[in-house]
């Protein structure tokens, strides 16, 4: 089930919200809980078992932790780490270790088929951040195993983040509030991020899907060009809209979650992108690893090896191909690069060549992130360098080049680029203060709801099948 | 402070409205089991049972039951429609073009892609195409029976002139133009009729396709229809169409297909004239007939309907698709015995061309399904090679164990003797044959004789001008028995191959290649093949 599904807006989401408040507070942990396990289970089906394993070995672990001596202490973590990245490991690259095998010393290829759980990645790396927040002092154990549960499955950030460290959450576990003016905010956020996910990214995937399934003899350069386009526009609003209807669902039910994206594409570095895009995942990484290992704080060495080490990582951690890694590794590169004379020399250059370097640099790295294999990124990466196979426009995409795509593309465009959000807050204050407030506020209401409105009606279509003849 | 909360508490009570609202309709309306404008029935409830099975599927089929019941399904739905049209002037499904004038167009089955020329590209796919229908008029001539193919026009290619301009701007040659150039260079081998000549013809005098629907209207099916009379006087003299005095039309609304798929059906309205007989013909209509036997190539019941008028000659079998639907009202007052399959092709009508032995056989389909409707009948196939092989006069290439001609045979993978014996090392056995010029010859057929260790797929790869090398999208595979085979086949390879690659299977053993012949018709000095 995902938030952009009518059974989710229609049927399971009225039905939470409803139990929720209807509900003493002190049942209503105990109910988020069964709600997110079932949310699990109905994508999932039997790997809710998992779930629920990694709930119980994690409360056993955290107490454990929490009241063992010193060298005993390391040694709990690092096996409960090791317990928690098992299953992540099997699931997620167990095959892929084993093709790559296959490959380098020539193996027979075999067909493995194991199920990737979803979500998967979120709750281990939120687990081992559970634990290691309890050796570091930072947060102390849970003693309610039904709250440690709703911290590691609350449905709102299970499946797509943000990742939530413990000791952002842990208070909010037995003391929120909510009022009309939070779950307004709630609603609000939900209802900009459903409307950047299906009214921006799904018209945008739908062009990249195509370009990106294009055969490397019908690609041009343009087309090329439009696809990574529409595909780095995609990503933003997909991923973006998805935490922000998790935040707003968070909201609606009394949590606060950190925010994930701030306007990434508006960044000045590589650096100062990585502060903006998936900023859970890079600040757990920075945490959890970066730092640990020694951050930039060892030589000019040891820090080039840290950031490739680390978002080797990261790039495995979005996928288990070889794309991923090396896309992870071009992005460590380019880290790496900026530490050096590059970075000082790019600090010097004007604003739009500094937004462009990073605007370029991230498409690029895109292109592996997208592509299914090495083969296929390379031929894409070919043309976009402009020695394309084909000159002709394929039929797929030039039916997908209407009014209508070219209005998303340039909002998505324009809203993905825009100045920062101070000169948007500025505005929108402007706004509201020559305004009556009773005006801006009922448009507020009406431009809300003619979102809704449109975001369901897309969806609404999205689930109307026809056929020329009839199917009987 | 006052209005911000008033403003909050208006947000929450408006958004959880919103979201009850769908399901307490759908809880209080009853339930449709068919959607009329998506000519589908609608999911049902699914039960759970208690098996594994039906826990597992449980969610999926939920899912699809809530899709197709939610409340205000259908208000979304054409809303977010109109509005789309309205806004953009363009349509929100990508399987439709929204043209000028209200004129829709189908953007998918290739139509699109077809009409910029980017569909079928491979001339060697359009002679293939040619040989099926050489084959099927030759294996029905032996059995007295005339076969005539009439691809109908798409719509696009009838009326391109509402298309956007940038679509027009980019037509190309599409499938249907390049398979009536090869079907008139061959001449009467192929029994096609190009009907574009007379839509095109007729278009200047009245509207010959729907606007909201991707058919021919009554009209154009009339002037298909006539036409295929007048065509079929050369064999059958007698036959006249009917004059459109002959019927009384009727005007009504008719909900274009298209315009269905866009869920406008009620918005975009569009009218018909309806044709009825004014003095039927002595018989009976339409009725279903039931065959007893089931389908030889794909198994399944093949759906016919029967139509007589007893004082009129010719029995006729009418293979078509959802274009034959309006001409067959004209078709049912033409002929002795109308016999009409509706969604039926080539392949499924042996056994009833065998069982029933119809005058003629018209197959009609619209150009967008012929890919689908020219596949062959295995046996017919066979049996055409087979007498086209004994036929032929020149022997091109021959290998055979003490054979007058012997030719450069290359094994890879494999061992072969003077007497045809192939041992395979692996279970990838090539045979790599060297071939003389073929352009002076036509209708090249191959004859081969061998043995095989196991059932397996045998294959020929060729090369040809745009690729030298040998490549699974050049090939054609068979299936062989293990034992004794004897294959005979049109050559899958175009006149330019210059080399082709056996593998006698995909199994390792030991093969014996008793005979591999290929021969041919001398080529008409007129140049025409």
């Amino acid at each position: 089930m995902v938030f952009s599904s009518l059974l989710f807006l229609f049927l399971f989401l009225p039905l939470v919200l409803v139990g929720n408040y209807l509900l003493p507070f002190r049942l209503r942990n105990f109910f988020l809980l069964l709600t997110s396990l079932f949310f699990y289970t109905w994508g999932e089906n039997v790997y809710v078992l998992l779930m629920l394993l990694s709930i119980t070995v994690n409360y056993a672990y955290g107490r454990f932790i929490h009241g063992a001596p010193f060298p005993l202490k390391r040694f709990l973590l690092a096996t409960g780490v090791a317990v928690n990245l098992l299953p992540l490991l099997y699931y997620k690259y167990f095959e892929f270790f084993c093709e790559s095998l296959e490959d380098l010393i020539s193996l027979p290829a075999k067909s493995y088929e194991i199920h990737l759980p979803i979500g998967i990645s979120f709750f281990t790396f939120q687990a081992i951040s559970y634990l290691v927040d309890i050796y570091r002092n930072v947060a102390k154990p849970q003693n309610s195993i039904i709250n440690l549960g709703l911290y590691i499955s609350l449905f709102p950030q299970l499946i797509a983040g943000p990742i939530v460290r413990y000791g952002h959450i842990a208070r909010q576990l037995t003391d929120r509030k909510v009022n009309s003016d939070l779950f307004g905010k709630g609603v609000e956020r939900f209802i900009i991020g459903l409307s950047k996910k299906v009214l921006l990214a799904n018209p945008l995937g739908s062009m990249a899907d195509t370009i990106f399934a294009l055969p490397a003899e019908a690609l041009t350069t343009p087309v090329a060009w439009l696809g990574i386009s529409s595909y780095t526009l995609q990503i933003y609003f997909d991923f973006s809209g998805y935490s922000d209807m998790a935040i707003g669902l968070g909201k609606m039910l009394g949590f606060s979650f950190p925010e994930n994206f701030n306007r990434p594409y508006t960044a000045l570095s590589l650096r100062d992108f990585w502060t903006r895009w998936h900023i859970s995942l890079s600040t757990w990484f920075r945490d959890y690893l970066y730092i640990p290992l020694g951050g930039n704080k060892r030589g000019p060495a040891r820090t080039v090896r840290n950031l490739c080490l680390v978002f080797l990582l990261c790039g495995l951690w979005h996928g288990a191909s070889w794309n991923f890694l090396l896309w992870g590794m071009l992005h460590g590169f380019f880290l790496s690069v900026e530490r050096t004379y590059f970075g000082t020399w790019l600090q010097q250059r004007s604003y739009i060549i500094r937004r462009l370097y990073v605007v370029l640099v991230v498409m690029f790295c895109w292109v592996f992130f997208r592509a299914e294999t090495l083969t296929e990124a390379t031929d894409f990466t070919a043309a976009l360098a402009g020695t394309a196979l084909s000159s002709d426009i394929p039929a797929k995409v030039l039916l997908g080049l209407t009014p209508h795509f070219l209005f998303v593309f340039i909002c998505a465009a324009l809203l993905a680029t825009m100045p920062t959000g101070q000169t948007t807050r500025n505005l929108s204050a402007r706004v509201t203060s020559v305004s009556p407030r009773v005006f801006s506020l009922t448009a507020r209401l009406l431009s809300l709801f003619l979102l809704l409105g449109a975001t369901t009606s897309s969806l609404a279509t999205g689930v109307y099948n026809p056929f020329i003849y009839f199917r009987f | 402070m006052a209005t911000i909360h008033m403003y909050s508490r208006t947000l929450l009570i408006c958004f959880l409205l919103f979201l009850v609202l769908p399901g307490i309709i759908m809880l209080s309306v009853q339930e449709k089991e068919i959607s009329e404008a998506e000519k589908r029935p609608l999911a049902e409830l699914p039960v759970l049972d208690g098996s594994l099975e039906s826990i597992q599927a449980f969610p999926d089929r939920f899912n699809t039951y809530f899709n197709d019941h939610f409340g205000l399904r259908d208000f979304f739905i054409t809303l977010h429609n109109s509005a789309y049209t309205r806004l953009f002037n363009s349509s929100p499904n990508r399987n439709v073009i929204w043209g000028k004038d209200g004129w829709l167009y189908l953007a998918s089955s290739g139509n699109f892609s077809d009409f910029l020329g980017q569909g079928i590209t491979e001339h060697e796919t359009i002679v293939r195409f040619g040989n099926e229908l050489a084959d099927r008029k030759k294996w029905l001539e032996q059995k007295n029976i005339r076969y005539l193919f009439v691809p109908v026009p798409n719509k696009i290619q009838i009326y391109p002139e509402y298309l956007p301009g940038h679509f027009t701007a980019r037509a190309g040659v599409s499938m249907l133009n390049q398979l009536t150039r090869h079907a008139d260079s061959r001449g009467a081998e192929i029994p096609l009729l190009d009907l574009v000549p007379t839509l095109e013809a007729a278009k200047q005098e009245e509207q010959v396709y729907y606007r909201s629907d991707t058919h021919w209207n009554y009209a154009g099916a009339y002037r298909g229809y006539s036409r295929i009379i007048h065509h079929l006087g050369n064999w059958f003299p007698e036959q006249r169409p009917l004059t459109r005095k002959q019927f009384a039309t009727h005007r009504s609304k008719y909900p274009g297909d298209l315009a269905s798929m866009l869920h406008l059906e009620k918005v975009i309205e569009e009218y018909d004239e309806y044709p009825t007989v004014q003095k039927p013909c002595h018989g009976k209509g339409f009725s279903r007939i039931v065959w007893p036997y089931g389908n030889e190539e794909r198994g399944g019941e093949t759906a016919a309907y029967l139509a007589e008028c007893y004082n009129k000659p010719l029995t006729v079998f009418i293979l078509q698709d959802s274009f034959g639907r309006h001409p067959s009202l004209f078709f049912a007052q033409q002929f002795g015995k109308t016999y009409v399959f509706p969604g039926s092709d080539f392949r499924d009508m042996v056994p009833w061309i065998e069982e029933i032995h119809p005058d003629l056989v018209i197959d009609l389909h619209v150009a967008r399904n012929v890919p689908q409707a020219l596949k062959s009948h295995r046996n017919v196939k066979k049996a055409v090679a087979k007498q086209l092989f004994k036929e032929a006069p020149h022997t091109i290439f021959n290998f055979s164990p003490g054979g007058s001609i012997s030719q450069p045979v290359h094994p890879v993978n494999a061992s072969l003797s003077p007497e045809g014996i192939v041992l395979a090392e692996n279970n990838d056995p090539q045979l790599i044959l060297s071939l003389p010029p073929l352009e002076a010859f036509k209708d090249l057929t191959v004859h081969i004789s061998m043995s095989s260790p196991e059932n397996s797929v045998a294959q020929i790869f060729y090369d040809n001008q745009q690729a030298p090398s040998f490549s699974e999208k050049h090939s054609h595979s068979f299936t062989i028995q293990k034992g004794k085979n004897h294959i005979y086949l049109r050559a899958p390879f175009p006149d330019t191959t210059t080399s082709i690659r056996f593998d006698p299977g995909n199994t390792a053993g030991t093969y014996t290649l008793s005979d591999f012949t290929i021969k041919g018709f001398q080529t008409e000095p007129t140049g025409k093949n």
